[in-house]
């Protein structure tokens, strides 16, 4: 279990859209150097979630932390010069780009103001830990989909954020890239001490990366523990089985 | 970078040695239009068709004017004071209107040109709807002011092409691309837009500055905006993904206007005409025609033998 700082946090988040309550009185922590697994069937608000923690909806109610400061209401750049970048699920980078160029904009974003030259080592280095090296002169939509992802995570990594927020970043990948993937994950936390959130529909891998797991249900939190908890835990079972399951 | 500074190098030299005359009125009007194409594609950049253009022409003519003729000020003075005016009021107009996208900020832009236009012509100082005479380059340059308009327009348009090309450039088509993207790696998408808008409008003012200096006489009907409809053809027919493209389309245009001229009442239709045939026959313009045409080259010997049999 880790024990570390407490990194980003929100209390009491709500958002509704008109009568629907998409998240509902939600407290979640994420802590310095971990990597969260955020989870739960399709329609459980997770990716609303995301939205509200990165600043692209503003909550219904409740409030935000990044790093002890209150961010609640803050516009979705100023959060990521904080420390706090998200990706897309569906096409989160420039399509019509080199992946180079791709990178750069997230380096831009990062290194405001501190040269050219230090966005392009900044390039090289990201493009390095996620093996993109020998594609980065090809224009990124013309790319297979696994490398699209790869570019996507390089997009948001790129300014060397402290909380990184993928979201189904390893949809649509074959076995391999997953793997990769999964080792750059885990680079990203050891060598650049980033924390992760990870949303995630492939179960095997969130168990096998993930320090914590939180479940989310219609909205509110079902269950939050380690991997082996969270595999063993009835509620959970039931959210994504069917309640038949637990008779 | 380089074929676009010898290109202008060479259209300067090559003008003045046409003397004067309609020929280098012509080469005059060729600049103006390109620097007004080129001001237009480098809203493209950000994914925006700016009907503005027009707006900021006239403001950057208007101002050259008001400059030269109340004030007695230095041509430089009064041709950098068209840029520097049109960029501060787009500013303004911008910062307000780029939180809007698409066909919406296209209609915003239409409706200030119209504004602007009826401004002019109901403001007494700025001589109503008959407008302002005697605009005039001064005395020493004025023999060959198609060399230095040339001379402008290019140091202009290779100055849009240098932005365009550096990470501010990047950012950009990034923006036109995905700006949610942009946005959530921290980069104010908004400040980028209007940094791009701003500067695209310095350049229409000073391609309205050469105007008023060409024509010495400007009024409020010269900038409605069938000037921005104009732009946005040169732009299309000569192609818009390159930097070339709204100057092969300038030099096509206004050469085929100037034979339309003398077919009375043809004119418009001729025109009209000659503008849709390029945009059907050339969906990627003059450049991109020619750019195919030079990989058809490169290929043919292969593709005649690998050519399927359909």
């Amino acid at each position: 279990m880790t024990a570390g700082r407490v990194l980003a946090s929100a209390t009491g988040l709500t958002r509704r859209f008109g009568g629907l309550v998409a998240v509902s009185s939600l407290d979640i922590e994420i802590r310095e150097d971990e990597i969260l697994g955020l989870i739960g069937p399709n329609g459980a608000g997770k990716s609303t979630t995301f939205n509200l923690l990165s600043g692209f909806y503003k909550p219904s109610a409740g409030r935000l932390f990044f790093d002890g400061i209150d961010i609640t209401g803050r516009k979705p750049d100023v959060i990521s010069r904080m420390g706090l970048v998200r990706t897309f699920q569906h096409g989160s980078l420039m399509r019509s780009m080199t992946v180079r160029d791709n990178l750069l904009v997230g380096a831009l974003g990062g290194l405001r103001g501190q040269g050219r030259k230090a966005c392009e080592r900044r390039v090289d280095e990201t493009a390095a830990l996620l093996g993109l090296g020998h594609v980065l002169d090809e224009v990124a939509g013309t790319l297979p989909h696994g490398q699209q992802r790869l570019v996507s995570i390089g997009i948001a990594f790129a300014p060397r954020p402290r909380l990184l927020c993928l979201d189904e970043p390893l949809t649509g990948l074959n076995q391999t890239e997953v793997h990769a993937t999964l080792a750059a994950f885990r680079e990203i936390r050891t060598q650049f001490k980033s924390s992760i959130l990870l949303v995630e529909h492939n179960m095997k891998a969130v168990m096998q990366i993930c320090d914590r797991i939180v479940v989310l249900h219609h909205g509110q939190l079902l269950a939050s523990g380690l991997p082996h908890e969270i595999r063993r835990d009835e509620r959970v079972i039931a959210a994504y089985l069917g309640t038949r399951r637990a008779e | 970078m380089t074929g676009l500074v010898a290109g202008f190098a060479a259209f300067a030299i090559g003008s003045a040695f046409v003397g004067g005359g309609y020929a280098s009125n012509l080469i005059l009007w060729i600049a103006v239009a390109m620097l007004s194409a080129s001001s237009m594609r480098f809203v493209l950049l950000i994914g925006e068709l700016n009907f503005a253009t027009a707006a900021f022409y006239g403001l950057g003519a208007y101002s050259a004017g008001v400059a030269t003729t109340n004030f007695d000020a230095p041509f430089v003075v009064a041709l950098l004071g068209g840029g520097v005016v049109a960029a501060a009021i787009s500013a303004l107009f911008g910062f307000v209107t780029l939180k809007t996208k698409g066909p919406y900020f296209l209609l915003i832009g239409f409706a200030f040109t119209e504004v602007m236009r009826l401004v002019y012509s109901r403001s007494n100082a700025l001589g109503g709807n008959s407008g302002m005479v005697g605009i005039f380059p001064p005395s020493a340059i004025a023999s060959w002011f198609p060399t230095v308009a040339v001379t402008i327009a290019g140091v202009v348009i290779v100055a849009l092409y240098a932005i365009e090309r550096s990470s501010l450039g990047k950012l950009f088509v990034a923006i036109r691309d995905n700006d949610q993207v942009v946005q959530s790696v921290g980069i104010s998408v908004h400040g980028i837009k209007v940094t791009c808008f701003v500067i695209a409008s310095f350049a229409a003012g000073i391609a309205g500055s050469l105007h008023a200096f060409a024509n010495n006489v400007i009024s409020p009907a010269d900038f409605g905006f069938l000037l921005s409809t104009f732009a946005l053809a040169y732009l299309k027919v000569g192609g818009e993904d390159s930097v070339f493209g709204p100057i092969a389309g300038a030099v096509l245009l206004v050469l085929l206007g100037s034979v339309a001229m003398g077919m009375g009442a043809g004119e418009h239709i001729f025109y009209g005409a000659a503008i849709v045939l390029a945009v059907l026959a050339m969906p990627k313009g003059i450049v991109g025609l020619v750019a195919a045409l030079g990989r058809q080259v490169v290929r043919r010997p292969r593709a005649v033998a690998a050519r399927p049999a359909r």
